[in-house]
Formats: C-alpha cells, sequence, structure tokens
C-alpha cells in the first residue's frame, strides 16, 4: 500500500480527530504498516462467496427492534453525566 | 478466614450453603486481600465496598431464612468496568467517561443482583477494550500475578488478573477477539467465550458489535459454568439475544464426565511463532486427551492467515460508529480549551481517548472511506464467510478443535508497545472465533519454565458450551494447574 494513499489529514477530519505534526507523523507510519498488513484480504480467493455480516449461529430475532427501559430517574442521571446541564437541557457552545 | 480465597466456586458455594462460613465472611477475606495486594496488582479501577457488604449481608439474611436464591448466592463477583451498575462509575478505561455514572443496571449486572451475587468492585481493562496488555488503560496498568514485570493478557486483565490473585471468586470479561480467553490464559484462570447471541449486551459497552460477546472467568469450569448459567437466555432489550433454552450448565458439565468427543487438531495453529513451551504444553494435553480415549484427528484451518486482517478491518470499521458518540456533548468530558461545536467534538475527543482508540478509529474510517470500502470492509465481509465455512467443514470431521490459546506466555510490561502490529499478532488464534461466531474455552494447561501460565484453548460447534466446559472439567481434575497460587 502506498504512502499516499492514506490521507490521514482527511481521515482524521472525518474522524473529529486532532493530530499534531508529530503524532500525525506517527499514526501515518503505523496506519501504512497495518493497512498494507490488512490487505492480505485482497488475496483471498472469495468471489464466489455471499459476505457474512454477522455472527449468529442461531434463528436470530434480528429483525425485532431492542425493547429498552427508561428509568424513571434517566434524566436525573443523564443530567449528572452531561458535562454541562441547564434546567434539564444539555448545553452546547452556540450554533447559529 | 484467609484460605476462603483460594476455594474453587464449588468449595465456596458449598460452604454458604452449609453456613460453615457467612458472605459477610467470604467477602471481607476478598476485601482484605485487595486491600493487601492491589496497590502491586492494580487489578480494581474502583470499588464501593459499604454497597459491597450490604450485598453480603442481605444474603446472609435470606440464606438465614431459608431464601437462598440458588448457588450464586453470596459469592461474590467482579466486573470489566465496561458492564452498567446503575450509581457506579463506569470508564471503560478510558478518560472521556471518567466520571460517567450508570443510569441503569446492564442485563448481566440484573441477573447477578437477582441470583444473589455480591458485586465486588470494578476491573481495570485496555480502553473500550481494544488491547491485549492493560497497557491501553487511560488509569493504570495492571500486573500479572505471576510475574509482577509482567502483562495479565487483555483487554479483560483486571478479570483475569483479580481472579487468579485471590481477590474475587468470579469475573465478568467481554471477548471482542480474545480478551477473555487470551488474559485467562496468560493468568492461569479458566475463561470462556460463548456462542455470539448466548448473554445479552445491554448495558455492556459497544466496541464491536457483531463480535463483543459477555464471557465469566473463574478458577475452574465448574465457575465458569455457574456463572454462564445465570448469564445465558434471550432479551428483549437485545434483539442479538438468542432465543435459547439454558440448561444447567455445571449438572451437564459434571453428569458429561467419561463422554468421549473426537478432537481436532489444526495443524496451521502450530506453526511459525508458537513458543515452544506453550506448543509442548498443549501437545501434552492433547495426549492426555488421547489417552481417555478421545479420538484425535488433523484438520485443516487455512483461512487462519486471514484472521487478523479481517477482524482489524470489520472491528475498527464498527468500533469508528460505536465510538462515534463521545463527543463532548453527553458524556462527562469536555474539553475546557473548546470555544465552539467544532472545538467541542474535536478537542474532547483528542484529549478524552488514547492513542490506540484513536489509531482503530482512523483504521476503521479508512476502510470504509470512498474508494476502499469495497476493497476492505466488502471484501473482509466476504473472507469472515470464508473463516465461517473453514470452521464448519472441519466440524463436520470433529467435535471440538483443540488449539493454544496465545502463540506465547505473558510478555513483559513495554515489550509491545511500540509496535501496535506486533500486538494486534497476540491474538492470532483467538480472533476467529469470534468472526464466526462459535464458542471458546481457555484452561491452564501447563507452566513454562520461568512459572508462567500457559492456556489450551477448545473451540466448540455454535451452542456446545457444555462439551467444551465438560472437556475443561477433566482436564482440571487430572491435571489442576488451575489451583496453583501466585506468591503474591
Amino acid at each position: 500500500m502506498m504512502h499516499s494513499e492514506i490521507d490521514i489529514d482527511h481521515l482524521a477530519k472525518l474522524a473529529r480527530i486532532e493530530l499534531d505534526g508529530h503524532k500525525r507523523e506517527t499514526f501515518l507510519n503505523q496506519l501504512q504498516d497495518i493497512v498494507g498488513y490488512c490487505s492480505k484480504v485482497c488475496e483471498a480467493g472469495v468471489e464466489n462467496l455471499e459476505p457474512r455480516v454477522h455472527s449468529f449461529s442461531h434463528e436470530g430475532n434480528f429483525w425485532a427492534e431492542d425493547i429498552p427501559e427508561y428509568p424513571e430517574d434517566g434524566v436525573d442521571f443523564l443530567s449528572r453525566n452531561a458535562p454541562e446541564m441547564k434546567e434539564k437541557q444539555i448545553v452546547v457552545p452556540r450554533v447559529l | 478466614m484467609e484460605n476462603l480465597i483460594w476455594g474453587t466456586f464449588e468449595q465456596l458455594s458449598e460452604g454458604l450453603e452449609k453456613k460453615q462460613f457467612s458472605s459477610v465472611e467470604l467477602t471481607k477475606a476478598f476485601i482484605a486481600r485487595t486491600y493487601a495486594i492491589d496497590k502491586s496488582l492494580k487489578a480494581f479501577l474502583n470499588f464501593d465496598e459499604k454497597k459491597t457488604l450490604a450485598e453480603a449481608e442481605a444474603s446472609d439474611v435470606r440464606r438465614s431464612r431459608g431464601q437462598s436464591l440458588g448457588r450464586l448466592d453470596g459469592v461474590p463477583v467482579g466486573l470489566k468496568d465496561i458492564f452498567a451498575e446503575k450509581g457506579q462509575r463506569l470508564t471503560c478505561g478510558s478518560r472521556i467517561l471518567e466520571h460517567f455514572v450508570s443510569p441503569y443496571d446492564a442485563t448481566v449486572v440484573k441477573k447477578l443482583k437477582d441470583a444473589g451475587a455480591v458485586l465486588w468492585g470494578r476491573l481495570n481493562m485496555d480502553e473500550f477494550a481494544m488491547g491485549s496488555s492493560s497497557e491501553n488503560s487511560a488509569f493504570q496498568v495492571t500486573s500479572n500475578p505471576w510475574d509482577l514485570d509482567r502483562v495479565p493478557g487483555g483487554s479483560s486483565s483486571g478479570s483475569a488478573a483479580a481472579v487468579a490473585a485471590g481477590e474475587v471468586s468470579l469475573s465478568l470479561g467481554t471477548d471482542t477477539g480474545g480478551s477473555v480467553r487470551q488474559p485467562a490464559s496468560m493468568c492461569g484462570v479458566v475463561g470462556l467465550k460463548p456462542s455470539y447471541g448466548c448473554i445479552s449486551r445491554y448495558g455492556m459497552v459497544a466496541y464491536a458489535s457483531s463480535l463483543d460477546q459477555a464471557g465469566p472467568l473463574a478458577r475452574t469450569a465448574g465457575g465458569v459454568a455457574a456463572l454462564l448459567q445465570v448469564l445465558s437466555g434471550a432479551d428483549p432489550k437485545d434483539s442479538t439475544c438468542a432465543r435459547m433454552h439454558v440448561p444447567d450448565y455445571l449438572a451437564a458439565v459434571q453428569s458429561s464426565e467419561g463422554k468421549k468427543w473426537i478432537l481436532g487438531v489444526p495443524e496451521e495453529y502450530f506453526g511459525e511463532g508458537l513458543d515452544s513451551e506453550v506448543k509442548s504444553s498443549v501437545e501434552k494435553a492433547i495426549h492426555f486427551y488421547e489417552a481417555q480415549g478421545y479420538i484425535v484427528k488433523p484438520v485443516h484451518l487455512t483461512s487462519l492467515e486471514y484472521a487478523i486482517p479481517v477482524y482489524y478491518i470489520i472491528a475498527t470499521a464498527e468500533a469508528s460508529s460505536n465510538l462515534a458518540r463521545y463527543d463532548g456533548i453527553r458524556y462527562t468530558y469536555r474539553s475546557p480549551r473548546a470555544k465552539n461545536i467544532d472545538e467541542v467534538y474535536d478537542q474532547s475527543r483528542s484529549e478524552g481517548l488514547g492513542e490506540e482508540v484513536k489509531r482503530r478509529i482512523l483504521l476503521g474510517t479508512y476502510v470504509l472511506s470512498s474508494g476502499y470500502y469495497d476493497a476492505f470492509y466488502g471484501k473482509a465481509q466476504k473472507v469472515r464467510r470464508l473463516i465461517y465455512n473453514d470452521f464448519m467443514r472441519a466440524f463436520a470431521e470433529v467435535d471440538v478443535l483443540v488449539t493454544p490459546t496465545s502463540p506465547v506466555p505473558a510478555f513483559k510490561k513495554g515489550e509491545k508497545t511500540s509496535d501496535p502490529l506486533a500486538m494486534y499478532l497476540s491474538d492470532l488464534y483467538t480472533i476467529s472465533v469470534n468472526l464466526a461466531g462459535l464458542p471458546a474455552i481457555s484452561f491452564p494447561c501447563g507452566f513454562t519454565n520461568r512459572g508462567l501460565p500457559i492456556g489450551c484453548q477448545l473451540i466448540g460447534k455454535p451452542w456446545e458450551e457444555t462439551t467444551l466446559l465438560s472437556m475443561a472439567y477433566t482436564f482440571e481434575k487430572h491435571h489442576p494447574f488451575n489451583l496453583k497460587i501466585p506468591n503474591l
């Protein structure tokens, strides 16, 4: 895999991660090694195989919706976990 | 009471039932042990002693009234810091969740509470379960109980180390590519990765959702069986959880002793890169089964060479999506430098997430990005099918596959931290199991000359957990490596 094929700045932007100069070089070199190793999948003869996108070995009910429960005191707990709250609303910097 | 901490699950459960000791006495013994050694071991991220002792007292009251909830009632169980326990901190080993408090109980936690288990502590882990040594935890590096200069494996590092060191009787970890089995192997305990869909993932922080599965650890196969029984079964809150009949695993394991299965030995798992002492110990385990009357056959799993590439494409792709939620808005950490919404996202993630997590998010973003999706992610899904087919072909001839769990025993701290790819390769023998959704167990099968534990892995057909537990149970009855005690 060629060095130029990994646009590290574009990836960082998509992933919302800041990379300074030193980190940028380190990550680029490491990703280059890892992507090079992962390119091995291209050698596999799988032309006639269907993709396997899950790990189920059972007749799943996986098209069913999850049925979550909301704890009665959920808002209080969320309040405790959000970095900034005001009148039970999460505060974010102005966007407009 | 100090020797209580070295009792097997079966002995402790029976002792509680016969009122030879109380849950409070048992729990206090584990707490005392934790205070005595955890400054050097660093298996625990935090604990709530008062809450834990209250749970033990409640168990004793139930028992005194003849209302025991079963085998697990009063037995201390440790949790990897990835499971939600209402009112307790849940960090997932990450700065970005450092002050997060769980608003509800994970299904596994609810099931443990319903079974009367005493929940003791939050156990260290590689950040977001990404790692094989605990060195990716944002807070501390756990030591291996058998050699404090070495790693305990990962990512369920604290879960394995705490059980091996006598800080807790049973523990729960998670296994996305070997994160229960590899640390179990390196710490000399038994660890099971169940079939995908066996245990609910509700309330378990997601890393790679199509691979993640909770798994029990204990010093005996019986302890693992008892914990599995409580944790298994359908959950309306997790549609990937199978609607299955939950057998009495412990009774089934004990009653199936003497049954002989056909074992497959995949040649590819015994080649280059395998430590000679690990190879020798696993081969001795195979010879033991053969001497017991099992049929041993060579098989081939040629897709092994693709396991790590496929895993690091699929797992990181799923991680890049799952971890997008940590954006500085809802989950405790927000960068104090951020002045606008873009800076909140970028700076909070950059300051709150560790190096390995960022590396995997970037890799996942790459394999999903335009121009590379088909070449990497699409192709990997097809190779995943190839790996699954390879296993099913082998299982047409044999019942169980026998392999080493890890190519090497516990390595020195810092030995692989500068080379991520070398670290990834330490999971070579465990990763395929997750890609195929199969059950697999690691149990101690020997020690190196340096005194480091060696793990043997048994891989089963889907939903054949009982077979794996039975085989591990048979082995440990003849070779009690699992009962050796580290000198701490």
